[in-house]
């Protein structure tokens, strides 16, 4: 389970959105919302641990019961998704996915792992693909399998379904949530379609208002 | 189609320039240039060369220098990348102070800094005069260096100063690739940071800083200067061997130092293809490094990178000590064997040099002022002109614009001499300076070209919908807008036409005489404090001109240029 209590994002002093609290549980993934600029996406980059200079976060999270704050970002094991898929672009696909999976084994064993990984999303065949020669659609389930194939405890997903089309976003969103059932995941979105699709909880972040800025 | 083919136009003069050099070098060194009596083609240079004692081993010291280099010189550059500034900026506190220093040491010019090594490393230099304050040292010890045989103190000098070029090289590239993403993607997948830069970035990286690479390859090769001061001595490297031989008064000479021109142009080729064989190997090995799923560094892993840190710190100690020997130089009164500081301070050596030091600086100054101006018009000219050719084009074009500093600067240069000797023609100041525009000129139009590409198009599309004619819209919107780029790029000009060694040696005619030549020349003299003003003052001129730049850009700095 991935919980925060009270997390709120400042920026010299100043708080981004009122703190928010939530518990997320396996299977039932929940939503956080706001426009644009509202902080949805420092709130993410302070879970991973890749707060930016500048921005402070408070509060806590809680992965399994223990507080993850003080662990660098690469022992969270929280799993993320961004809007772009952010392949690494000097791996092939399957290179990209073995990239994700946990050391150890042979390289037929993890080779296997990758191939079986692709046919699971209707991409077998693909492990000698460049990833540029993908469609948006191909590369958003290659980017998925990457981050599936890592383990993670946690899946954080940040706005993955906004730069594809109608159709297309419906059919990855699906999968994505078939897919990590077992995990708690936590979605930001300014996008209500996307809170639907979840099903879950749904967190507003509000806005505090700054004197100066447009709101 | 005018300005596609004002174009070609300019990037023919940087090809012809080289082709015409190379042919003629290729025809003496194959026996045949009338002018010289030469009137058919034979393999008698070959035969001169070939005859000449010590060939071998001067090939083999400049290989080996240049191939032992190029690699630490590289893997210090990108360790130095991943510890001061991995996403592309640099970190406060310590990271950005080192990288100060690697600006200083690169804006440190070839001949003063490897004469500072030089008196660093020497048996009687101060690393042993540091060393005799404790052990019992009374007389210098009995060691080949600087000037080994194998040209290892030479190999430790390349490092040092291309190791910087590598390194803001790389920094440059970094903003290209969305470092501080992809960090996030390789965190929040468990890999430890360092491990994930090198997996992640540093690959990508290497390949945008591959022509840098060639070129400080193509550089270690041929740099005349620093084999002079720190290379083996009989025989010396390959390129010095060929500049010696253009001295001979004996006109019948030029036949094999042609042939050994045309043979270094085959080293530099041969290197390069090593090279790219090495890459090939090495990204071979990558692949399954990259997908072997290991997230946290191997023993292995660790261990290098501590050698790494090791010799990084050893290389800051030996450049920041070798940067400060000249000056202390220059202001000491009397600097005893084992006393580690002069008895300071006379200005005694600065009042000795310094009606000498007036026309070589003179020299330089005019010389670098002028390939600067020509450089910068030049580049302005092909960046303007660039936008009506396709991407593909505009990558040729800078390539033939960088090849001076990929070619064998030692072949077509000495071509071009053989060529003005058939005219009739002597060296002099123009051809000296002509010549310094080719080696200028990159620098100045890939300092620019990054900005330039970067500049909102919005400003001059509004400019032009007021009415603005395109050259208007040229100097008066994008030119005061580029300011902070464009004397930046000056600065860098500047730099790299006063620290030019060999086309001043074969261009001058033995008329031009510079701070950097002279310096060189007065090195094997003997009076340690005139070459350290000499030096000092070809360091303080540079420094100086960084300065400037920095002064401007940031009196002009405008938020439309962040």
């Amino acid at each position: 389970m991935l919980e925060l209590r009270d997390a709120a994002i400042s920026h010299q002093g100043q708080r981004l959105f009122a703190p928010v609290s939530c518990r997320i549980q396996p299977g039932r993934p929940v939503t956080i919302m706001g426009p644009s600029g509202a902080g949805k996406s420092s709130l993410l980059a302070w879970l991973t641990g890749v707060l930016p200079p500048g921005l402070l976060g408070e509060g806590d999270v809680l992965l399994d019961g223990h507080s993850i704050l003080a662990l660098p970002a690469h022992r969270r094991r929280l799993g993320i998704l961004f809007q772009d898929d952010l392949l690494f672009p000097h791996m092939s696909v399957g290179e990209n996915l073995a990239f994700g999976l946990p050391a150890g084994a042979d390289r037929a064993t993890r080779q296997r792992k990758v191939e079986e990984a692709l046919a699971r999303v209707e991409l077998a065949g693909f492990a000698h693909r460049d990833p540029l020669t993908l469609s948006g659609g191909e590369r958003a389930r290659v980017a998925l399998l990457r981050v599936l194939l890592s383990e993670p405890k946690a899946l954080l997903l940040d706005e993955p379904f906004s730069k594809l089309d109608l159709t297309l976003r419906d059919r990855f969103r699906s999968l994505v949530f078939q897919s990590a059932t077992h995990l708690p995941v936590l979605l930001v979105s300014h996008d209500p379609q996307d809170s639907i699709a979840a099903g879950g909880e749904v967190v507003q972040l509000r806005a505090i208002h700054q004197p100066g800025r447009i709101s | 189609m005018r300005a596609r083919i004002a174009w070609l136009a300019l990037v023919a003069v940087p090809g012809v320039a080289i082709l015409a050099g190379l042919v003629f070098v290729l025809l003496p060194a194959f026996g045949y240039f009338p002018a010289l009596g030469g009137t058919s083609l034979s393999l008698q240079p070959w035969r001169d060369l070939l005859a000449y004692p010590g060939l071998g081993s001067a090939a083999r010291a400049t290989l080996i220098s240049a191939l032992v280099a190029m690699p630490i010189a590289l893997g210090l550059a990108l360790l130095a990348l991943a510890w001061i500034a991995p996403l592309g900026r640099a970190r406060t506190g310590l990271p950005l102070l080192a990288a100060k220093f690697l600006s200083w040491l690169l804006a440190t010019p070839h001949a003063a800094f490897a004469l500072g090594l030089a008196f660093l490393i020497a048996p009687s230099g101060w690393l042993v005069r540091i060393a005799a304050r404790v052990l019992p040292i009374e007389t210098p010890p009995d060691l080949l260096v600087p000037h080994d045989p194998y040209g290892l103190s030479l190999a430790a000098g390349l490092v040092l100063k291309e190791m910087p070029f590598l390194f803001f090289a790389a920094l440059t590239a970094l903003n290209q690739l969305d470092a501080p993403r992809m960090m996030a993607i390789g965190a929040s997948l468990g890999y430890q940071p360092g491990l994930a830069w090198f997996k992640l970035i540093a690959p990508r990286l290497y390949a945008l800083i591959r022509l840098p690479v060639y070129a400080a390859l193509a550089y270690s090769l041929s740099a005349v200067d620093m084999a002079l001061v720190l290379g083996p001595a009989a025989p010396p490297t390959l390129a010095l061997l060929a500049v010696d031989l253009t001295h001979d008064p004996d006109l019948a000479r030029r036949f094999p130092a042609a042939a050994l021109a045309l043979a270094h142009l085959a080293l530099t080729l041969m290197a390069l293809g090593i090279w790219r064989a090495c890459e090939l190997f090495v990204a071979r090995a990558l692949r399954t490094l990259l997908a072997d799923g290991v997230r946290s560094p191997t023993l292995i892993w660790r261990w290098s990178a501590q050698a790494g840190r090791a010799l990084a710190g050893l290389g800051i100690v030996f450049g920041a000590l070798a940067i400060l020997a000249l000056p202390l130089w220059s202001l000491a009164a009397t600097w005893r064997f084992p006393k580690a500081l002069p008895d300071c301070c006379a200005l005694a050596a600065w009042q000795r040099a310094l009606p000498d030091l007036w026309l070589p600086f003179r020299h330089s100054l005019s010389i670098a002022l002028f390939v600067t101006l020509l450089a910068l018009i030049g580049a302005i000219a092909w960046l303007q002109l660039e936008r009506f050719v396709t991407h593909r084009t505009r990558l040729k074009g800078r390539t033939i614009a960088a090849l001076p500093l990929i070619v064998s600067d030692v072949a077509f240069l000495m071509g071009v001499q053989i060529l003005l000797l058939g005219l009739g023609l002597v060296g002099g100041w123009l051809p000296t300076a002509l010549s310094h525009t080719l080696f200028v000129f990159p620098y100045v139009l890939l300092a620019l070209a990054d900005p330039w590409a970067r500049l909102d198009p919005r400003y001059e599309r509004s400019a032009l919908c007021l009415g603005a004619s395109p050259l208007r819209v040229l100097v008066s919107v994008r030119l005061p807008l580029l300011l902070p780029a464009l004397v930046f790029a000056a600065a860098l000009g500047c730099a790299v036409s006063l620290s030019l060694y060999l086309p001043t040696i074969l261009m001058g005619g033995g008329r031009i005489t510079t701070l950097a030549t002279e310096a060189i020349a007065l090195s094997s003299g003997g009076d340690r404090r005139i070459v350290g003003v000499y030096g000092t003052t070809l360091a303080l001129v540079i420094w100086a001109g960084f300065f400037a730049a920095y002064w401007i850009a940031r009196r002009a700095a405008r938020p439309a240029l962040t």
